[in-house]
């Protein structure tokens, strides 16, 4: 894949507040790229930067190898969908779309078949003659889509786009999303601070916190190895929990030996001091004693396809979060065991801004 | 509820009553009415008489000229006001909203003091070795006049329609390509219409009806129909025939809004 647009080095601050510190980030061509974190981390920031309308303090903005960063937004080959959609509301539907065709002069037939082409794209056909303050959230969020993508930009913004809508249209416009960009074969910038969003849509999911990237990585590597106590506990429930090295694939967590995959090999020595990831879905329910350690359920509840308990182990007196598809029942005494593969073995964090971060949680 | 509602209607009513209705209508009895108690139409066909229509004309030219100049001074400024930092705390508006709290004919005065023949731009003039300049009772020194006493009535409603325009929706247009002339005729003059319209109503009328301003600044040599409906009133003591003129006037005025209003409904996409 070929690069497409990097941010090399890019800081940028409010007055005295610094929200990006440092960042780079590259993308390449027809990737779906997330930028996820939580709310004002610097995101929109980070977005607006790449679209044109902030001007980065330090470091610089490649677009397909040029720089671009004094570049203003008319004259970048990209389209942004605004959080709020910022439709005209003094133009109808089909002039809303028609906006950007019309400034680059193209000729009326031209305009017409590709509004009608974008209209079709986003599931809205014969709307051109609409009020804005006639539709609904969610079919103006797909207008703003269509304003954008007729004019065929090699790269689509979307500042969470999805915000303002309900769940069930929510996870419906994900779908839509996917296969508007497969049908387009373009590259998707989007933000969101959904976790679930940015795993289910994403080629590529880049956690944030406080103006720094935190880890990059596929979907899979992001909520199965996250680099750190902030991505784990931002993706999804866990139990993060500090643990020691005690050689060489063996960790120990609250006084219990746990056999683990990573060691020396991935630079963690004996001796150490670590975080450790166990996903609830990941501790399994034995009979009492046949596990790794025990515990006492302390509560329970089911929350649709599965039961969400709260053990508390016998030896270190901690609370794990267990998931399970089986009934148990609080007071009930069990074993429980986690598989080495899914013990995830990070590094204390080093700088100060992580620790800080790592204090919040 | 509903009943406190009517309670407190009331004096309100009144006040419409005795404000508005009565005056109204003594207007159109007046009006209508000619000196020897008849009913007659002579009144408002005064209007068609030479000196009248002569009048007419002036007011309309002169109110339009100011109307215009108004607009493109106070579009800029308001959309200068909205971008400083002043502006958003309301200082510069305040500074513009000032001279308003000055009574109208101190302002006008103030004008009389420096247009005269021996008024403070003439001495400035004459220091400076430059002719001195017939500025007082002319046509222009009139719209001057009216371009000062009503820019702030242009200025607050363009600035309230263009200071509350999302800034999102001009990033989207520049973001759809479009250049700064671009965004500024297709988004922010459309979606400033209601305030120009407010302007030029709240501009356009005064000036139109004015008398003040023409005696003081015109000398009495220039007569727009303000100056004949009141010299009716006053001089010939004729309220039969003033009252017809402003009852013209009035019909003049609420068929101007009408069509001004429409086009604040169809919006400014027509605009451009
Ligand atoms: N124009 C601005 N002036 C001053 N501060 C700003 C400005 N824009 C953003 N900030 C600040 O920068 C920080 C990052 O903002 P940003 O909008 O990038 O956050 P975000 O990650 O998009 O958050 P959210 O999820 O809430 O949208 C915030 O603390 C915000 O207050
Ligand atoms: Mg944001």
């Amino acid at each position: 894949m070929a690069e497409l647009i990097r941010l090399d080095n890019i800081s940028k601050s409010f007055g005295e507040q610094e929200v990006l510190d440092e960042l780079s980030l590259t993308v390449y061509e027809n990737e779906f790229v997330t930028l996820l974190g939580p709310s004002g981390c610097g995101k929109t920031t980070t977005l607006r930067i790449i679209g044109g309308f902030e001007t980065p303090d330090k470091g610089r903005v490649y677009f397909d190898g040029q720089d671009i960063t004094d570049l203003p937004p008319n004259q970048r080959h990209l389209n942004t969908v605004f959080q709020n959609y910022a439709l005209f509301p003094h133009m109808n539907v089909g002039e809303n779309i028609a906006f950007g065709l019309k400034v680059s002069g193209k000729s009326d037939q031209y305009i017409k078949d590709k509004v009608k082409y974008a209209l079709n794209l986003v599931n809205l056909k014969g709307f051109e003659n609409r009020q804005i303050t006639e539709l609904s959230g969610g079919q103006q969020q797909r207008i703003a889509m269509a304003r954008a993508i007729v004019n065929e930009p090699r790269v689509l913004l979307l500042d969470e786009p999805l915000g303002a809508l309900d769940l069930k249209l929510r996870q419906e416009m994900q779908y839509e999303l996917v296969r508007l960009k497969k049908e387009l074969g373009i590259t998707f910038i989007y933000v969101t601070h959904d976790q679930e969003e940015a795993l289910t849509m994403s080629d590529k999911v880049v956690v944030m916190n406080n103006g720094y990237i935190q880890q990059e990585g596929t979907p899979e590597q992001i909520y199965n190895e996250p680099e750190n106590a902030f991505v784990a506990d931002f993706i999804g429930d866990s139990n993060i929990v500090p643990g020691r090295m005690i050689k060489d694939k063996l960790v120990e967590i609250k006084g219990t030996e746990f056999p683990c995959i990573d060691g020396s090999a991935e630079g963690f020595e004996p001796g150490q001091p670590v975080d450790v990831v166990i996903r609830p879905e990941d501790i399994e329910i034995r009979p009492y004693g046949e596990g790794l350690f025990n515990g006492e359920i302390i509560s329970k509840i089911f929350i649709g396809v599965h039961y969400e308990m709260l053990v508390k182990s016998e030896k270190g007196n901690f609370e794990w979060l267990l998931q399970n598809y089986d009934e148990h029942h609080v007071g009930q005494k069990i074993g429980m065991y986690v598989r080495p593969e899914n013990i995830q073995i990070m590094k204390k964090p080093e700088f100060d801004d992580e620790k800080a971060m790592e204090l919040d949680l | 509820m509903i009943i406190a509602n009517k309670k407190w209607a009331s004096p309100f009513i009144i006040w419409i009553i005795i404000g508005t209705i009565i005056p109204i209508l003594s207007i159109v009895y007046y009006g209508m009415t000619s000196k020897d108690g008849g009913v007659t139409f002579a009144n408002l066909g005064a209007i068609f008489s030479h000196d009248n229509l002569q009048a007419l004309e002036l007011s309309l030219l002169l109110a339009l000229v100011s109307t215009i100049i108004c607009l493109l001074i106070a579009f800029p400024m308001a959309m200068i006001l909205k971008d400083s930092k002043y502006g958003k705390q309301g200082f510069l508006i305040f500074v513009f909203i000032l001279p308003m709290w000055m009574n109208f004919l101190l302002r006008t005065m103030a004008w009389q003091v420096l247009l005269e023949r021996n008024g403070v731009i003439n001495s400035i003039l004459t220091a400076v070795g430059l002719p001195r300049q017939a500025i007082m009772n002319t046509p222009g020194a009139i719209i001057l006049g009216m371009v000062y006493d009503f820019l702030p009535f242009m200025i607050l409603p363009i600035y309230n329609v263009v200071s509350k325009i999302d800034k999102h929706l001009l990033e989207a247009a520049y973001d759809l390509g479009a250049n700064k002339i671009t965004v500024f005729t297709k988004v922010i003059i459309p979606l400033s219409v209601p305030g120009i319209v407010s302007g030029i109503t709240m501009v356009f009328i005064p000036a139109l009806t004015t008398f003040v301003i023409s005696n003081m600044l015109g000398g009495g040599k220039i007569n727009l129909i303000g100056n004949i409906i009141e010299q009716e009133f006053t001089v010939n003591s004729n309220w039969y025939l003033g009252s017809g003129l402003s009852l013209v006037m009035m019909v003049f005025i609420i068929i101007s809004m009408l069509l001004l209003n429409k086009f604040d409904k169809t919006g400014g996409a027509s605009l451009v």
